[in-house]
């Protein structure tokens, strides 16, 4: 029956797309906009329309200090204020207060559900092909909308007369090449890049020197590849055929003999766009897009006398139509999307012995969203706003079938005041038709999405921001402060036995959250220096009913306090060095309050929930790099980087071990941490061809 | 979820750890009640001091949270009361035990307990169900010398039971104890049910004693096939199986850093925290290697 409705919405909308450019004349042309941002970065605090809207560029990852060779587009991200630091051994991205699952990743349009590679230290966006990066926290204009916390928009470079040709970057792990180009006389466009990393080739290597039992790369491995790209076809000078691709894939093998232990992770995203678009005339625009994107996670382990392997999907088509028009100081856009969610959360089959425990839950899910939004300008330019407002239909196929609706809408408005100051004000309602629920107490590729359903309605999230920014021609200052509430927020429930629950949906507690904050940043350029400083004071509180009766705690992720340093210094064109100091509240943990003794043994007493905070985080990494004077490449740059220079062993997250002797009836509780990351240098060389 | 907290215990194989100070929240001590009362067994009752999480106990403090001076009452549904006596008990820890010397527990009857100590009333009560049907203990053979032992039952009645199982080794000279998962539940729709008797390791205790234990090399939940093994197992109410639940269930995930515990524990204990627990024993079962 979805199915059916999509298609024939899907005829409905190849129908009206086909007569679109007479029914509605617009313009837009996102790469018109992304050139006018390019060149006016120095004042992009002051201009957005949007508070908590920053954009990064390419300079700004290449001041990012590497890590193990490889500059990270998220570790960039992380260093912008309202978004915490600190990242090690995470894959999720805290904005404001959010979780990790509420954040809308985008690569040139294309939805990327899970965004890292090797357990979250690097994120599947490739540095060499990325152009720019546009970060919403929170209020986004409705085509960017569809999560709580943050839209992350990531653009690949457009061919240009200077980046054109090949570009490669020889890691420690990994090496990552891309290629760019324009062909056929300016009809073809082509931006694509593939990275591979390289980790079985250190078992390689250790090899003479260790046993296999030894070398830990022989009998374990890891390895991750992506390749991304984007061909545009010029059909003429105002219509362009744009088809964009990802796809990218981790495997993980783990094995201990002695301890008869074999388990094999997997996971990916795969992502393909095919993008129309036409401009009539300039001011009028028309796009037309049909999308595909999935993620997929699976788990297979071998333990002593158990197996399990834990299968979980999510994958969606949608067909989307926007219009853009400009007139006089309004510039509106409307657009209208179709997709057909199909979602897996968990497929396992469980053996012990003679027993198997087998689970199987898909859903299937229809959207229909309309949007319309207007970017306005009054008071001869000094003041300008959006005003827009997205509707969402969620069909919820199955026995239950059910239809969800939601309205989201956003308004903000941006004052220029005199002496290049700006006064921004934001308020939205926003909300997520997609669930990330936490398997543990720390995100992990194996989170599985979980659909909306009428047991599970869409997450939802009212937010204020106001701001106020000032440039003074060689820097920038950004305050801002922020308030949201949340609602309808899931945690899955670990304990839930499969006798007491009828359905899938019955394995989660239902809640709400609280986040506030001030965001704090200032950059500054003073010949050779370059320095920002962000600092974020922030607060973010959940209630759940099923859990302490409601009573309010803190989130895991509530770090009131994040300060994120960068200094970069070229003091010529030969060598550029950078640094990077980040200090951060330790997260929480959920450990018990009072301990007591039952049947011999030593108990837990609950008290509270995300009780105790880990150690306060703090790091230093530092680079440089050596542009090399080549004949032969367009470019050769070697990387030196240190990340963790101090070697500060930080907290990924702690356990405690009992200690007892009964005899002298002594008894110890002792916490042990798990830190990932010690000093690590690492060299990499760049360089580019034609 | 076992088989998603399986999942997360091997994701933390992989990693290695260092000491860390945490700071200890507030938190105030509490009587703890571990309590429990058999068909045809006098009322047992152990009664301690609850303590801050990450505080470390030596002799003296452990002494300390030894409840020895409460008054303890038992009563039933009939009218009968009993003052509990205390009794230094050497083969248990803790080491101080009160118990009833008169009245023992019968199938269908309520048991209410009543304890004044420090100016606090702390209350409880429980019931006693009929006792399950008699089950076969079996051992299938693993190795030449290990196996994993199960117990096969039928529900007895119409209605859903509740099973609560306890063993002891006689090689590792161990007292009374839960299996791993203790508590079960019996449908009658089901018929015949299989529980694997799992032998307990408590992964995250590290002992420093010298007492030489049996089992500390063996492959994990199983036995020897020379060993004495004794089982005692009975039926408890749906309150004293939801709270037997909640307890072990905290237990399965204690050393796994991965997992949370959303539910906290459940404690039918009025005025502090703990178990009064009503089992309506079977008959005990031995598996004797020898034989």
């Amino acid at each position: 029956m979805n199915r059916f409705l999509f298609f024939l919405l899907f005829l409905v909308g190849v129908f009206l797309s086909a007569n679109g450019e007479t029914l509605l004349q617009t313009d837009t042309i996102r790469k018109e906009l992304r050139e006018i941002r390019v060149s006016d970065n120095q004042r992009r605090a002051l201009d957005a329309t949007f508070p908590g809207n920053d954009r990064l560029y390419e300079k700004d990852f290449s001041r990012t200090p590497a890590f193990m060779g490889e500059s990270d587009i998220m570790q960039t991200i992380r260093q912008l204020s309202g978004i915490q630091s600190v990242s090690e051994g995470n894959s999720g991205l805290y904005v404001r207060g959010g979780s990790a699952g509420q954040n809308l990743f985008l690569l040139d349009g294309m939805e990327l559900l899970n965004p890292s590679h090797l357990m979250g230290i690097f994120s599947v966006f490739n540095p060499t092909t990325t152009g720019s990066v546009s970060v919403y926290k929170g209020q986004a204009p409705v085509d960017l909308q569809g999560r709580l916390s943050s839209t992350v928009a990531v653009y690949s470079k457009e061919p240009t007369a200077d980046n054109q040709g090949f570009d490669v970057n020889l890691g420690t792990m990994t090496t990552t090449m891309s290629w760019i180009k324009r062909l056929c006389n300016g009809k073809l466009d082509i931006t694509t890049g593939i990275r591979k990393s390289y980790l079985e080739a250190i078992g390689a290597v250790l090899s003479p020197f260790l046993s296999d039992e030894q070398n830990y790369f022989k009998t374990n491995s890891y390895r991750f590849y992506d390749f991304n790209g984007k061909a545009t076809y010029h059909v003429d000078s105002t219509t362009n055929l744009t088809f964009s691709w990802y796809t990218g894939n981790d495997k993980f093998r783990y094995s201990d003999p002695s301890m008869e232990y074999l388990a094999t992770n997997e996971w990916g995203n795969d992502a393909m766009t095919l993008l129309y678009s036409h401009q009539r005339r300039p001011g009028s625009t028309f796009e037309s897009s049909l999308a595909y994107h999935s993620t997929y996670s699976d788990f297979n382990g071998d333990i002593i006398s158990y197996t399990m392997q834990a299968l979980s999907s999510y994958k969606e088509i949608q067909w989307k139509n926007q219009w853009e028009r400009t007139w006089g100081n309004h510039r509106f856009h409307a657009g209208v999307s179709l997709a057909d969610q199909q979602t897996m959360p968990l497929d396992m089959l469980f053996n012990y012995n003679s027993d198997t425990l087998k689970q199987y839950h898909r859903y299937e899910n229809g959207l229909a969203t309309l949007y319309a939004g207007d970017y306005f300008t009054a008071r001869s330019g000094t003041l300008n706003g959006y005003a827009g407002v997205r509707f969402t239909g969620n069909l919820c196929v199955g026995n239950n079938s059910s239809i969800l609706l939601n309205l989201s809408p956003v308004f903000s408005l941006s004052y220029l005041l005199a002496h290049e100051q700006s006064l921004k004000l934001s308020v939205s309602l926003n909300d997520q038709q997609v669930h990330l629920a936490a398997l543990g107490s720390v995100p992990l590729p194996n989170d599985i999405w979980v659909p909306v359903t009428k047991e599970l309605p869409s997450e939802t999230a009212s937010q204020l921001t106001i701001g106020y920014m000032k440039d003074w021609g060689s820097g920038n200052l950004s305050i801002e402060m922020y308030g949201k509430k949340l609602d309808h927020q899931l945690i899955f429930n670990l304990l839930t036995d499969n006798e007491d629950v009828n359905d899938f949906e019955d394995r989660f507690f239902h809640g709400k959250g609280l986040a506030y904050g001030v965001d704090f940043s200032v950059e500054a350029n003073r010949g050779p220096f370059t320095g920002q400083l962000s600092y974020s004071y922030s607060r973010s509180i959940r209630s759940y009913s099923g859990i302490l009766s409601g009573r309010w705690f803190n989130d895991k992720y509530d770090r009131p306090h994040d300060l994120n340093v960068t200094l970069s210094y070229t003091p010529n064109k030969t060598w550029d060095f950078a640094a990077n100091w980040v200090y951060a509240s330790g997260s929480n943990m959920n450990l018990p309050a009072g301990r007591w003794w039952l049947m011999g043994q030593l108990m837990n007493d609950y008290e509270t929930f995300n009780g105790f905070r880990l150690p306060n985080y703090h790091r230093l990494d530092v680079s440089a790099n050596w542009h090399l004077k080549t004949k032969r490449f367009k470019s050769s740059v070697i990387n030196f980087s240190i990340t963790n220079l101090y070697n500060r062993a930080n907290a990924y997250f702690a356990y405690f071990k009992v200690y007892q002797d009964r005899n002298r009836y002594n008894l110890d509780i002792r916490t042990k941490q798990v830190s990932l990351f010690p000093i690590l240098p690492s060299i990499s060389w760049r360089f580019s061809f034609n | 979820m076992k088989h998603l907290i399986y999942l997360l215990t091997v994701i933390c194989l992989v990693a290695c750890s260092s000491p860390v100070e945490l700071e200890q929240q507030s938190y105030e001590p509490q009587v703890v009640v571990d309590g429990f009362i058999e068909s045809g067994g006098y009322a047992t009752l152990y009664l301690t001091w609850s303590s801050p999480f990450l505080t470390s106990y030596d002799s003296a403090s452990i002494r300390r949270s030894f409840i020895t001076s409460a008054s303890v009452f038992l009563s039933n549904s009939k009218g009968e009361t009993e003052a509990l006596t205390l009794f230094r008990s050497n083969n248990f820890f803790p080491p101080y035990v009160y118990k009833s010397t008169e009245m023992k527990g019968e199938a269908g009857e309520t048991y209410s307990i009543t304890i004044r100590y420090d100016g606090k009333i702390i209350t409880a009560t429980t019931t006693i169900p009929a006792s399950p049907s008699v089950g076969i203990l079996s051992m299938n053979a693993v190795s030449d010398t290990s196996g994993n032992l199960k117990l096969s039952v039928l529900p007895r009645s119409s209605t859903e039971t509740w099973l609560f199982i306890q063993v002891k080794s006689a090689l590792a000279k161990e007292q009374y104890h839960p299996i791993l998962t203790p508590v079960v539940k019996l449908k009658p729709e089901e018929g015949l049910h299989t529980i694997p008797i799992h032998r307990v390791a408590e992964s995250n205790v590290h002992h420093l004693d010298t007492i030489k234990r049996f089992y500390t090399s063996w492959p994990r939940y199983e036995y020897s096939l020379d060993d004495v093994i004794t089982l005692k197992y009975g039926t408890v109410d749906f309150d004293s199986y939801q709270l037997l639940k909640s307890i072990f269930a905290d237990q399965a995930i204690q050393s796994n850093p991965f997992a949370i515990n959303s539910v906290g524990i459940r404690s039918n204990i009025n005025g502090g925290i703990g178990r009064w627990t009503g089992i309506g024993l079977a008959p005990t079962l031995v598996y004797d290697g020898a034989n």
